[in-house]
């Protein structure tokens, strides 16, 4: 994911992670513009929901929270890449 | 006699203020930290980062610890008394473990996606499920044994931990990802009609718990002793189990699988102030409230911004607080 934002000229407020899950107190600290969540079966829309009920944040405000397919964006296959990257951009252009 | 009461009445008021005291904590602490001069100001600017931190992740989750924490020591200290065995609670029981394996049929049939109630509705099947099977095997001659219920439980905790293993390597990445963060156990949860549900019925488990504290009172005399006090053992007995089994059913099923709660709480609150249940549910139950307040609060700070399940604090402050007083204390573990 970070390699995608990095492409797309963007900062990744998780990049400096190794492991782990991020707090969600922590993502609404750094107050990220556009939120990208991996689908995960069916545990995405709800994340999606979840995400949208925290008014104040930047990517609530500006509708910018997004899903994106796990499928293509969590395991990257040259062709995969280049898709999950085009929604990224799209993302983060809109 | 009156000194006794006055005893518990004290220890009960500890108890809350403790209560309380972890509550504030646990609103202050955080990645952001909130003064607790500042909490009337934050709480009116509903626009602000702060605002949200409050209302919708750490009151939430204090909710969350206050019920599923009162739920699963209350229904350890329920059951310690049926059996009249320090070492059960909901897991020995295999109420848990029967929960865990329900979500996971529910996360590999891909039913979770049905609607938001799936996950906790087939954690709560699967608790009552493992209830009646383990309940049904016991049965002897009409009556119902003691001992090999408590067999016959951690027996069906091992088959259902052994399907949810074979359920998890036939599973695809992503729902093997989601069955092991429910397995460690999370009081993140976001929908406030589950957590009201948690909270409630946990409270409501309390109440009517209460109208059996001189039967269990009695019933740590043993079965027989308790029948000739004139208690209908078998009526009490059976509505107590089911009573536990709603609560583990209930707290399992909305934040996962969190271990140690039933077992060490109820273990230190008869060290302090002994085995009357009088004082022993209330007390349990506020003290398994404070101590999963206290492990979210360690389980979001301690190496942030990530954040640990809530299952490996509470199992290590829990295993070693348990070691610790068990091998100070000079007087032998007594439950009757």
């Amino acid at each position: 994911m970070n390699d995608f934002m990095l492409l797309c000229n963007a900062t990744n407020i998780a990049s400096g992670l190794k492991h782990g899950t991020l707090t969600r107190e922590s993502v609404l600290l750094k107050n990220p513009d556009v939120i990208i969540i991996a689908e995960m079966g069916g545990f995405g829309k709800e994340e999606r929901k979840v995400w949208n009920t925290y008014e104040g944040m930047e990517a609530v405000n500006n509708n910018k929270v997004f899903l994106i397919s796990s499928e293509t964006a969590c395991s990257p296959t040259p062709a995969n890449f280049a898709s999950a990257l085009k929604d990224v951009y799209r993302f983060i252009s809109e | 006699m009156n000194s006794k009461y006055l005893k518990w009445i004290l220890f009960l008021a500890a108890l809350l203020v403790l209560l309380l005291v972890s509550v504030l904590l646990s609103l202050s602490a955080g990645e952001i930290k909130v003064s607790l001069m500042q909490l009337p100001q934050i709480l009116s600017d509903k626009g602000s980062i702060e605002y949200t931190v409050l209302a919708k992740i750490r009151i939430p989750r204090i909710l969350m610890a206050i019920g599923v924490g009162g739920a699963l020591s209350l229904s350890g200290v329920v059951l310690q008394g049926i059996y009249r065995n320090p070492l059960v609670e909901p897991y020995t029981l295999g109420i848990s473990g029967g929960a865990a394996l329900g979500v996971a049929i529910a996360i590999v049939f891909g039913l979770n996606t049905l609607s938001f109630f799936s996950l906790p509705a087939f954690g709560f099947l699967g608790a009552l499920v493992t209830l009646i099977v383990v309940y049904l095997l016991s049965i002897k001659r009409g009556g119902l044994s003691i001992n090999s219920m408590l067999l016959i439980g951690v027996m069906v905790s091992f088959v259902s931990s052994s399907a949810m293993m074979f359920l998890m390597s036939i599973s695809t990445a992503e729902n093997l990802h989601n069955i092991v963060f429910w397995v460690m156990g999370s009081l993140d949860e976001s929908n406030n009609s589950l957590i009201a549900i948690a909270f409630y019925s946990s409270l409501a488990g309390l109440v009517i718990s209460y109208f059996f504290a001189q039967t269990l009172n009695a019933l740590r005399l043993g079965e027989v002793k308790a029948r000739h006090l004139g208690i209908n053992t078998g009526v009490a007995i059976k509505l107590l189990f089911f009573v536990a089994s709603l609560l583990t059913g209930i707290a399992v099923s909305v934040a996962g699988v969190i271990g140690f709660v039933g077992l060490v709480i109820p273990h230190l609150i008869r060290l302090i102030i002994g085995n009357d249940y009088r004082v022993l549910l209330a007390g349990s139950f506020m003290g398994g409230a404070i101590f999963l307040i206290l492990s979210d609060t360690i389980a979001r700070t301690i190496i942030s911004p990530n954040e640990l399940p809530i299952g490996v604090i509470t199992g290590f402050i829990g295993g070693l607080v348990f070691i610790i007083v068990l091998s100070r204390s000079k007087s032998h573990f007594k439950l009757n």
